[in-house]
């Protein structure tokens, strides 16, 4: 059982009247709009994808200088900094020195 | 002289003397082929198939929705779909109408699936009576309501077969290509709805 609805005409319509309805402008019209959109789209997801790729670019470096071991210059930072006042052993009493 | 004639110039062949697809030769097949080509780089071209099929492709939708404004839309809709993909479009050795007849019927589906409505098939009775022999007088009422009865308990899938073949009087391949079914699929189910149809009617068909 079909799902349509039969219908008679009795009279076909004339090629004058189907002619009424041609309007190539309008096509032409229709299918420039439609490719403007089309390529305006296309940009538009273009630059998201740069931008994407511009974000994990970023977020990706970041993470590895964030995860990075301490170099050998910071090392020997810390060495200076935790070596003895030179005045301190000045001040010291004779006393302890014996 | 039109662009339409300068692009098939060496052949020489006016399309627009040809009536419907079912004519075509295969040399004038290849002839619209080079305009199918011509238009892919320059869509002003296509205004020649434009004024070529726009009659058959309007009548066949009109006949599938029997709503001439509706018909005009789902028209325009057709050749702007049909230039959009005219640069997928492959040519199967058949005529470009083929192709087009399948954006229509696209068309026409994804407006009755939207709309969720049950689809239309408005025929002609001059048609009808060319394909059914009948008296002068034309279908009684009783006939009338026994023909539509049958049509209607056909599968909607049927009813296409029907249309594009007594309808449009286009070849099992072109129809098999434009409902996306096999050949042999689409002979059979005309069959068994011709068959249907004889025990009530005398069809002036033979295949």
């Amino acid at each position: 059982m079909g799902r349509h609805e039969i219908r008679l005409r009795r009279h076909k319509m004339t090629s004058r009247r189907i002619e009424g309805h041609k309007n190539y402008y309008d096509v032409m019209k229709k299918h420039q709009r439609g490719s403007r959109t089309r390529r305006l789209l296309k940009l538009v997801l273009l630059f998201l994808f740069f931008v994407l790729l511009l974000g994990v670019v970023y977020f990706t470096s970041k993470l590895v200088a964030d995860e990075e071991p301490p170099t050998i210059e910071n090392e020997q930072v810390s060495m200076v900094i935790s070596g003895p006042e030179p005045a301190l052993s000045a001040d010291r009493p004779e006393s302890w020195s014996r | 002289m039109s662009f339409y004639k300068l692009v098939i110039m060496p052949l020489i062949i006016d399309l627009n003397t040809l009536d419907t697809s079912r004519h075509m030769t295969d040399e004038e097949i290849a002839a619209e082929q080079q305009i199918i080509e011509a238009s892919k780089k320059d869509v002003q071209a296509f205004g020649a198939i434009y004024d070529h099929y726009f009659k058959g492709i309007f009548e066949f939708i009109y006949r599938r929705t029997d709503s001439e404004e509706l018909a005009d839309d789902l028209c325009s809709q057709t050749f702007v779909r049909a230039l959009e993909n005219l640069k997928r479009y492959e040519f199967r050795g058949l005529p470009f109408s083929a192709w087009l007849y399948r954006i229509a019927t696209n068309e026409v589906n994804k407006h009755f699936n939207k709309k969720n409505r049950n689809r239309v098939f408005s025929l002609e009775e001059e048609r009808v009576k060319e394909l059914m022999e009948t008296d002068d007088e034309g279908f009684t009422d009783a006939q009338i309501r026994q023909l539509k009865k049958i049509l209607n308990n056909l599968p909607t899938a049927t009813m296409e077969i029907l249309e594009l073949r007594f309808f449009e009087g286009l070849g099992f391949r072109e129809i098999a290509y434009i409902l996306n079914i096999g050949e042999s699929g689409a002979k059979m189910r005309l069959y068994r709805a011709v068959e249907k149809l004889r025990v009530q009617f005398n069809l002036n068909w033979k295949e």
